[in-house]
Parts: structure tokens; sequence; C-alpha cells
């Protein structure tokens, strides 16, 4: 792989190189699609966002002038957070749903963990877990957990990034907190009783 | 009955956790990412010609905008509605009534025959008018020394002066003489405009005649009763 520096990367971009676009692409591919796959609700939902996020945050690159950008890395994650946000937004039919709607694949909704005396660790998380009680939440609680838990994001820069107030920022976190560890009690829990079968 | 929640997942451990999570590239992906880029770029070639300069507008930007801009129109509506200064009233302004080019132009011509005709010198015609020379003299009193007096009072109808009331009376018959001459004149009729100032003429003053005193220094004047 050819090493450019930031500069010489956006310069080649402004001029449409295709080979500065793929080296483009398989630098910021990995943490990315990691993020991508945080975002949405399944995996082709993922490809999708990913792709298409990814291309306008190229655009944005070869749109920006070179000097002002000190950071690449922080500056492309955050552009495409930002388009991340709007192309879940597009889907209203997902994204404006009622908040206090969980969901969830399984059929219980018995949540109650002292009903058959199981203790779930919650410190030996799997990240596909993880990712599958993430993908469980609803759209808009699930962006603000990835944006102020994981990405590190302020309640109120999220709430601006969101366009939405501070107080339903708190509201969605507390809520997607909860229905978080429900959905990862679900999973355990079937685990636990996979591995006693 | 449902438990109370105790939440009891370590974010900071799922943080790490997620953040160090990475998917390697594939040559499919590159794929998929650049016929994404190429159909992305081909749909937003025409629009983005037409495309201005994005704002980046927020609710809380706009909602405050839009309520100022309510509140200044409500304002200018009231404002409106209520007026504070008196309106200056609506009646029609008299127009002055100036003449015209053409009437000025007429105007000298008439002008100039009026002063023509009151510059004319009142024509002193004997058989109209009797001239105030002829008067005088037809007053002046006769010698008495002549006439044959048997009377005291006959004395004294002769004796009597002549008045200034004779004198004024004889002044304006003779204006009037004049008036009548200058009113017979048919040009100064048609020609004069209607409000005529009259000039001043000077009347001819004439010297009162004394008469010679007839009686003696011993006799008294006679009181008329």
């Amino acid at each position: 792989m050819i090493a450019m520096t930031d500069a010489d990367l956006i310069s080649a971009l402004v001029k449409n190189d295709k080979a500065a676009k793929k080296l483009f692409f398989n630098r910021f591919y990995p943490s990315l699609s990691s993020l991508a796959q945080r975002y949405a609700k399944n995996l082709v939902q993922s490809r999708e966002l990913l792709n298409h996020c990814l291309a306008k945050t190229l655009q944005h690159v070869t749109k920006h002038r070179t000097e002002s950008l000190h950071d690449l890395d922080s500056f492309v994650k955050l552009q495409f957070i930002k388009e991340a946000i709007a192309f879940l937004k597009q889907q209203r039919n997902e994204y404006y749903v009622a908040s206090t709607v969980r969901v969830t694949e399984s059929e219980s909704k018995n949540y109650d963990l002292f009903k058959d005396n199981q203790i779930i660790d919650f410190n030996n998380l799997d990240v596909d877990y993880l990712l599958k009680g993430l993908r469980g939440l609803v759209p808009s609680q699930r962006l603000v957990f990835n944006l102020h838990v994981i990405d590190g994001y302020a309640l109120h820069d999220v709430s601006e990034l969101l366009e939405t107030s501070e107080q339903t920022v708190k509201s969605n976190l507390e809520k997607s907190r909860y229905n978080l560890q429900k959905n990862l009690e679900a999973f355990l829990k079937a685990l636990n009783n996979e591995h006693a079968v | 009955m449902s438990t109370p929640f105790n939440y009891e997942l370590d974010e900071r451990q799922i943080r790490q956790l997620l953040l160090n999570t990475t998917f390697e590239s594939t040559e499919a992906d590159w794929q998929a990412f650049d016929s994404t880029k190429v159909e992305l770029e081909k749909t937003q070639t025409p629009t983005s010609m037409l495309r201005g300069p994005s704002l980046a507008l927020s609710r809380n930007v706009v909602m405050p905008i839009l309520f100022m801009a309510g509140i200044g129109v409500f304002t200018i509506l009231l404002m409106n509605m209520i007026s504070l200064k008196p309106k200056a009233s609506k009646a029609p302004v008299e127009r002055e009534l100036k003449p015209s080019v053409t009437e000025t132009k007429s105007i000298p011509q008439n002008l100039q025959n009026a002063s023509l005709t009151t510059n004319l010198s009142p024509k002193k015609d004997s058989s109209l008018a009797p001239s105030p020379s002829v008067q005088t003299q037809a007053i002046t009193a006769p010698s008495l020394t002549n006439l044959p007096l048997n009377s005291a009072s006959e004395k004294a109808t002769l004796i009597t002066p002549i008045t200034p009331p004779t004198i004024q009376a004889l002044r304006s018959t003779t204006l009037l003489a004049l008036d009548t001459t200058s009113n017979l004149n048919p040009d100064s009729s048609l020609t004069t405009p209607k409000k005529k100032r009259k000039k001043k003429r000077e009347a001819e003053v004439l010297e009162s005649i004394q008469a010679p005193s007839l009686l003696s220094g011993n006799d008294k004047e006679v009181e008329l009763k």
C-alpha cells in the first residue's frame, strides 16, 4: 500500500483518482463498517448504510479544502455519523415509531431474572450478542446509545445531531439502557438454556 | 409483580469491545461501494448544479426566526390599525383660479383701451353741463349801486355772500357732467373691466368772491331768522 499523507490523499481525491478512492476505502472501511453495524437494524441495512454514507463522506472530503482538515479521521467519522443519522431518519416508518415499543424477536415478554433463579454475568459479553442487543433497539434509542455511550458524544451534542431536545435524548437513553439489558438477558438466558440442554 | 430494575451493564467495557471491533474489507465490498458511489454521483449530478449553498439550519434556529417574523408582522398590523399621528384632512383643496395665458394676453389690450378711455379728458360740452367758469360768472353779484333798494330786507338778501355749499354743489354738477360725457363714449363701456377703479380727479378750486360790503360802519347786520 502506498503511504500518503492526508493532504496528498485529499488532493488526489479531488482530482478523482480511482487509486486514491480505493485507498480511502481500505483505510476507513474497518472502523466504519463496525459503526454501520451498530447503527443499523440488521446486516443488510448495515451494508447499504455503509456504502451510501461512505460515498457521501467521500464527496464531503473532496469538497472540503485541504488546509482546513487537521484530522481527517475525526472529520470522516463525524461526517459518516451525520450521514448515518440522515439515512436512518429517511426511513420514517421505522424511525418515528413509539419509543415504548421494544423491537425484540423473542415471543416471551417475561424478563424476570429471578423466576428461573438464573444469574447472568454481563462481564463476559460477546460482540455478536452486543450487536444483536443493539439491533433490537428502536432506531431513536439505538442512535442515542451509540452516540452517547459508545462514540462518546455529550448529551447536548447528541441532541444537536438528532435535532431533538436534550430531555428527549435523556429519556431515550434511559429506555435504551433498560431495553438493551433486557435484550442481552434474553439472549444470555437462551444461551444458558442451550448449554444446560 | 415486577422486580425493580438494576442496571448491570458495564458501559465502559461495552464501549471498548465495540470500538475495537473491526471488519476487514474485501474486493466484493469495494465493488459494491464503487457501484453505489457511481449511482450516487449519477443521481446527484443534475441536482448538484441547481443546488445552492447548503445552510445548516436546525429547528433551534428556524423556529425563533419564524416567531420573530410573526411578531413583527403582528406589530406592523397593529401599528397600521392604530395610528398615533392625526391624519391630514382629505378635503379637496380648492385650486387657485389663475388666469390662463390667453386671458392674460387679452387683458392688456382691454386695459390699454380702458387706460385710453380713462385718459381721455372730459369734454366740456356747454349743452350738457355748464362750465364752472360760466356759473361763477352767473353767480357774481351785480353792482348794488345801480339797483334801487327800497327796504332793508331787500338789502339783506343782496348782501348775503356766496357760501361754500353752493361751491360744492357746483363742483358736483361739473363732475356729473364729466361722468355723463365719459359714459357716452361707446368704446369705453365695452372694453372697460367690471371693476373699474376711478381715478381721483382734482376738481377745480374756485376762488370765493367776496362781495363788497354795502353797509356803513354804523349799520348793524340784520340777523336772519
